[in-house]
């Protein structure tokens, strides 16, 4: 069981209030920002599609991106599934971005980041729509096959 | 103080240069920014006697400093020039994507002076600015020129461009940006034109601070609020082609050059015919959970193709209830067109309708235009409208706008406008307050200075009898302040017009990204201060009471069968009353007094 971020491609309307409230989450400093470039969720509009796609981790069971990590910064957490980064052992060689083909995890100066499902998160309360909901199970495959369809 | 970048970047023209210079914060302090401060940088750095299409005018990209906070529809930004439509100081906004990419850059404001000698655009990611050649570009229609500047620069670039009627000086040409959105009114993107600026690309990935953010919290649940009203339910389901059916039912909707104010084929081309047969789906501007926008196509099998955003309410009764079109698709393709070629559906309806009245009257013929333009005559509309776009023909002629036309043709009262501008879609003669608005917002007939829809035909926050004068003049007055501010501080006005108290909530916002308390009456007064430099500087350019008109239509003209029959705008008195509480002169111009009570110096 993992618990992660849900995302309904039919509800989104392309607002990125997700990404807005995330970058607003991880301000630093006491400096508060609202910087998509920081989100851990990115919503484009995929060009042949049309469709509007936030991409948010999968928590994946078996993450390709911890197989690559060179520095062993990406595991995974024992009890809830979520799989996380350590800022400060990541070197930012960007492998778990090449690896992951489902397109969530974004450089953000000289790290990867990405979804670590924070507690009540503000993504999903700030989602007007309902696209984005906390969920706790492995039924991923429809929006993996979303994601491997609509690559960033 | 947090929420402006503190950077405004200055591009001239005609030498190339590009200068980054802080922002005056004594300025943005008591202008705030957007529309506000725009206008008073143009206050004192514009040559007021310029041509507005000649290379001394400058044109202001501006954004707010609510823009990309958490405040409740925070996307906009405004184009603040010289109008080359009404000849006055004016301010033109959109929202869509690009906003966020350019306060994201990390700039307040772009001022845009001088003229090139060949087509280019101007192309921003963060802080590496540069103008680059535009001619292989030049003449593309605004969705090919889009797509063209994004292949150019990156992938992320957001892009305001115009398109052939920009080019071609159309008096009403738009800035289009995120396919569809535009900055459509009082011809911005002529200005553009005018300069050979095709386009300006943006990428930014600064962050915008707030002092405050908890305080924006609040707008998730009050989005959800209005969304959950019934109201908002309708206008989220519906979007603005909602107003078809109220303005219908309120007898308000203009119709056949606002002789009338009920369309029999309103049902053809409302909310839920939209629903039916173009909508593709539902969409948002950036960081707005209204979800007003209209993503569409024309569906196989019709007699047109395209595919785009809309049509908005403003232009199902502009080029549809307005000129007698009831045929969804044409007017679905005309809306098509105008967002190609880069125009103003409200004014380019505002023309056509000109032109059928002229028609009508034997005063413009066929020989003239190239073909018969009967009333409701939906492909002759659509092959003028090109003709407009693109600089052909009679298309020139009525491509200066619908005054130019009436005037030129003799009769200059079948132009239904005010300072040159046509109306939007809300009859003056259902709701007299509209009429005031028209008469006394800065840029003529627009309905986004302060709109008074809410109270006069929904009764909120109270009821307000909507043929009687009484009363209108405080409450326009009160619209126009607040809405001054708003969009100066980089708001939508949807979100705030439809709660009942707006205004506090913005005061709220506003206060946790500045970090100083903001009361709602010193919001207000920012809004007032706004609203009296443009009047000043209206003053500077020659207008006064003389120009704050109606068309006789309007006042004269009873209003025909149905609610609200027989009513007339009386503007004089409301007008009179208007000058006398706003502190004006009889003549309608701000006293020194006046000027000196809200620090205007």
């Amino acid at each position: 069981m993992a618990r992660r971020i849900q995302f309904e491609e039919e509800l989104c309307t392309n607002c990125h209030l997700c990404m807005m409230y995330c970058s607003i989450t991880f301000s630093k400093d006491g400096i508060f920002e609202y910087r998509p470039s920081a989100s851990r969720i990115r919503v484009s509009e995929n060009e042949p599609s049309g469709l509007y796609i936030a991409h948010v981790c999968l928590q994946c069971p078996v993450p390709a991106c911890m197989d690559v990590c060179p520095t062993e910064a990406i595991s995974m957490d024992a009890t809830t599934g979520v799989v996380v980064i350590e800022e400060l052992e990541c070197t930012g060689c960007e492998e778990c971005i090449e690896a992951c083909e489902y397109g969530c995890i974004f450089m953000y100066g000289e790290t990867a980041i990405k979804c670590e499902v924070c507690d009540n998160p503000l993504c999903v309360q700030a989602c007007a729509t309902q696209a984005l909901q906390v969920v706790d199970n492995e039924e991923i495959e429809v929006q993996q096959h979303l994601y491997r369809e609509n690559r960033l | 103080m947090k929420g402006w970048m503190g950077t405004v970047l200055r591009v001239d023209l005609t030498d190339g240069s590009i200068v980054k210079e802080p922002l005056n914060m004594d300025l943005a302090r008591d202008y705030v920014g957007g529309r506000g401060l725009a206008v008073r940088m143009l206050y004192d750095e514009l040559p007021m006697t310029c041509d507005p299409l000649g290379p001394e005018n400058m044109l202001v990209f501006i954004n707010g400093p609510l823009t990309m906070t958490g405040a409740l529809s925070s996307g906009r930004y405004m184009i603040v020039t010289k109008s080359p439509l009404t000849g006055t100081i004016c301010s033109s906004n959109s929202g869509g994507y690009f906003p966020q990419a350019f306060k994201c850059a990390g700039y307040d404001a772009i001022v845009i002076s001088g003229c090139s000698n060949k087509p280019v655009y101007l192309w921003i990611n963060d802080d590496q600015v540069e103008l680059r050649d535009a001619s292989a570009i030049w003449g593309t229609d605004t969705v090919v020129a889009q797509r063209a500047i994004k292949s150019e620069t990156h992938k992320e670039a957001k892009v305001a461009c115009i398109g052939p009627a920009g080019e071609n000086l159309v008096r009403f040409a738009a800035v289009m940006n995120d396919d569809s959105r535009a900055a459509a009114r009082s011809g911005v993107g002529a200005v553009m034109g005018s300069k050979n600026l095709k386009a300006l690309a943006i990428r930014g990935s600064q962050g915008v601070r707030v002092t405050n953010p908890e305080a924006y919290l609040k707008s998730l649940t009050i989005s959800n609020h209005v969304k959950e009203s019934e109201l908002g339910m309708a206008f989220g389901e519906f979007g603005t082609p909602l107003f078809v059916d109220v303005m219908n039912a309120n007898n308000c909707m203009p119709t056949k050059n606002f002789q009338e104010g009920f369309f029999e084929a309103g049902d053809e081309i409302n909310g839920a015919e939209i629903i039916d047969r173009t909508l593709v789906r539902s969409k948002s501007c950036y960081g707005c959970a209204l979800n007003c926008g209209r993503n569409t196509r024309l569906p196989e099998g019709s007699k047109y193709e395209g595919r785009g955003d809309g049509p908005e309410y403003e232009t199902l009764f502009s080029l549809g209830s307005n000129i007698l079109v009831g045929d969804l698709e044409e007017v679905t393709r005309m809306n098509y067109i105008c967002n190609e070629l880069g125009m103003d559906t409200m004014d380019a309806g505002a023309t056509l309708a000109a032109a059928m009245e002229l028609f009508e009257t034997d005063r413009l013929t066929a020989n003239e235009i190239g073909f018969s333009l009967e009333w409701g005559d939906g492909p002759a509309a659509i092959r003028l409208l090109e003709m407009i776009g693109r600089g052909e023909g009679f298309g020139k002629i009525a491509g200066l706008g619908g005054r130019h036309l009436a005037e030129k043709f003799g009769a200059p009262e079948v132009f239904m406008g005010s300072k040159g501008q046509g109306f939007a879609g809300y009859h003056p003669r259902g709701m007299v307050g509209i009429g005031l608005l028209y008469a006394t917002s800065p840029e003529g007939g627009n309905h986004t200075t302060g709109n008074t829809i809410q109270r006069e035909l929904n009764g909120i926050p109270e009821p307000m009898d909507p043929f009687s004068g009484e009363g209108k003049p405080e409450y326009v007055i009160q619209r126009q302040n607040e809405t001054a501010f708003v969009e100066s501080a980089g708001l939508c006005v949807f979100p705030y017009m439809l709660l009942e108290d707006g205004i506090s909530l913005v005061a709220e916002f506003y206060s946790a990204a500045v970090g100083e308390t903001y009361t709602t009456r010193d919001i207000m007064q920012l809004g007032e201060r706004v609203f009296n430099i443009e009047r000043e500087f209206n003053r500077k350019l020659g207008f006064s009471r003389k120009d704050d008109t109606l068309p006789k239509r309007l006042t004269e003209e009873p209003h025909p069968e149905g609610i609200g029959e027989g009513n007339v705008v009386p503007l004089k008195e409301m007008l009179e009353e208007y000058y006398r509480l706003r502190g004006w002169s009889n003549e309608g111009l701000p006293t020194p007094e006046k000027l000196s009570e809200l620090g205007i110096r």
